[in-house]
């Protein structure tokens, strides 16, 4: 038998007290009038214990469940760094290949003496450049 | 030329995988946000439905100024921040999946690169004499050698970072739809029990005419509505969660060169389903 429960097994106890709850709550409201004050007053106690124990047994499972997959979570981190990584070398990549061109177009008007063309090849290389 | 064809047919495949790849994770990435946004989240059930919240309601002191003690929802925020980590790690996932696939990452354009060498040959180069021909040949064998390696390469890359993390990433959507359709279907279920254990019950004794108890009939059905609304909500995140695991699986471990077209094909059919569900998810919570 295990020691602990398990995120299942502590889903299916705490379904068992909202059912006990429901069958409480059911035998009060038609109940009602043969009970007395103290015995209505034990009931409503009865019931918010179970309520507060079947409420943080269902989110305490979430807990337990997360335990289980926190290596697949780490995993699954992992491979999103990698991923990161590999689209910071492929833009760095385009970059290059970007400055490639660029150099390409000034060193055509330089070619051609177009001063214009110059001035913006020259600021295009310089701002390629200080991105990178 | 046989290397050739099995070259030019083997890159296609891979421009189309990847284009495929692209379209599964912005679908996937979209789903899980909108999984996080639409379902109910652990602390807010308990701060609503909470045995001492709902006291609240049939407070009966003058101006409803009981006293009540504090609500604790200690577990239920630890709940929420456990599953908001689960939803973050699949949403960064399937954003640097989509990010690496889009196509407008590493598609080199080699125009302006073969102009300026063209408007230079009359000055520098005469004997080059590229004519309109020359440069569209020169432009597709940079754009080939520039782009199809590094293509390929992304594509590999894709394909095999889906089949490391596809056992992980299985474990990690069951979890998830175990948050969802246990613990927190669990939680909805507690709070409609709350509700009449320590509303419905009450007030429907305290009422006295049969007006009284048909008002708080009305009530208590209008609260159930509501309640199965919120089960509506998870049960289709759940089938966002299979599906998306099924496709990853499918992209993983689809075999390209035979039967990719009928992988693509139940892909696409998903696609549609999971925006489709998407939209309805976004509409239940307007």
């Amino acid at each position: 038998m295990a020691e602990t429960l398990n995120a299942h097994q502590l889903i299916r106890l705490a379904q068992c007290l909202t059912r006990m709850q429901s069958a409480i709550t059911d035998y009060e409201l038609h109940h009602y009038t043969e009970l007395s004050a103290v015995q209505k007053l034990r009931l409503e106690e009865t019931l918010t214990g179970l309520a507060a124990a079947a409420g943080r047994m269902y989110a305490y499972s979430v807990q337990l469940i997360f335990q289980d997959t926190e290596t697949q979570l780490q995993q699954l981190k992992q491979a999103s760094e990698r991923l990161q990584k590999f689209l910071q070398t492929a833009q760095k990549i385009q970059q290059v290949l970007d400055i490639v061109s660029s150099v390409a177009a000034l060193a055509d008007a330089i070619i051609s003496h177009d001063l214009e063309g110059i001035t913006t090849g020259i600021d295009q290389f310089a701002q390629m450049v200080g991105n990178n | 030329m046989r290397k050739l064809l099995f070259a030019g047919l083997a890159f296609f495949v891979s421009c189309k995988s990847t284009e495929s790849i692209n379209r599964f994770a912005k679908s996937a990435g979209s789903a899980i946000v909108e999984i996080n946004r639409s379902t109910p989240g652990f602390n807010d059930l308990c701060r609503i439905y909470d045995p001492v919240a709902l006291s609240r309601q049939k407070d009966t002191s003058l101006y409803g100024k009981a006293v009540h003690p504090a609500i604790r929802c200690g577990e239920y925020k630890q709940a929420d921040s456990l599953t908001g980590l689960i939803n973050q790690t699949l949403a960064n996932y399937f954003s640097m999946l989509q990010a690496v696939s889009d196509k407008k990452l590493i598609a080199y354009n080699a125009r302006d690169l073969v102009n300026s060498v063209a408007d230079m040959q009359t000055a520098v180069y005469p004997m080059l004499s590229l004519n309109d021909e020359k440069i569209s040949a020169v432009k597709g064998i940079l754009n080939t050698i520039l782009n199809e390696p590094l293509k390929w390469y992304r594509y590999n890359k894709l394909a095999a970072t889906m089949r490391e993390t596809d056992t992980a990433l299985a474990r990690v959507m069951t979890a998830y739809s175990f948050i969802l359709d246990s613990a927190l279907a669990g939680e909805i279920n507690q709070a409609r029990q709350n509700y009449t254990s320590f509303v419905y019950a009450p007030l429907y004794e305290w009422s006295r005419t049969p007006v009284e108890k048909w008002i708080v009939n009305q009530q208590y059905n209008q609260f159930l509505l509501t309640m199965d609304e919120e089960q509506i909500k998870i049960h289709k995140a759940v089938i966002l969660l299979r599906t998306i695991q099924k496709d990853h699986r499918l992209m993983a471990f689809g075999k390209p060169a035979s039967s990719f077209a009928d992988t693509e094909a139940e892909i696409t059919r998903d696609i549609l389903l999971i925006n489709k569900l998407i939209t309805e998810l976004i509409q239940s919570i307007k």
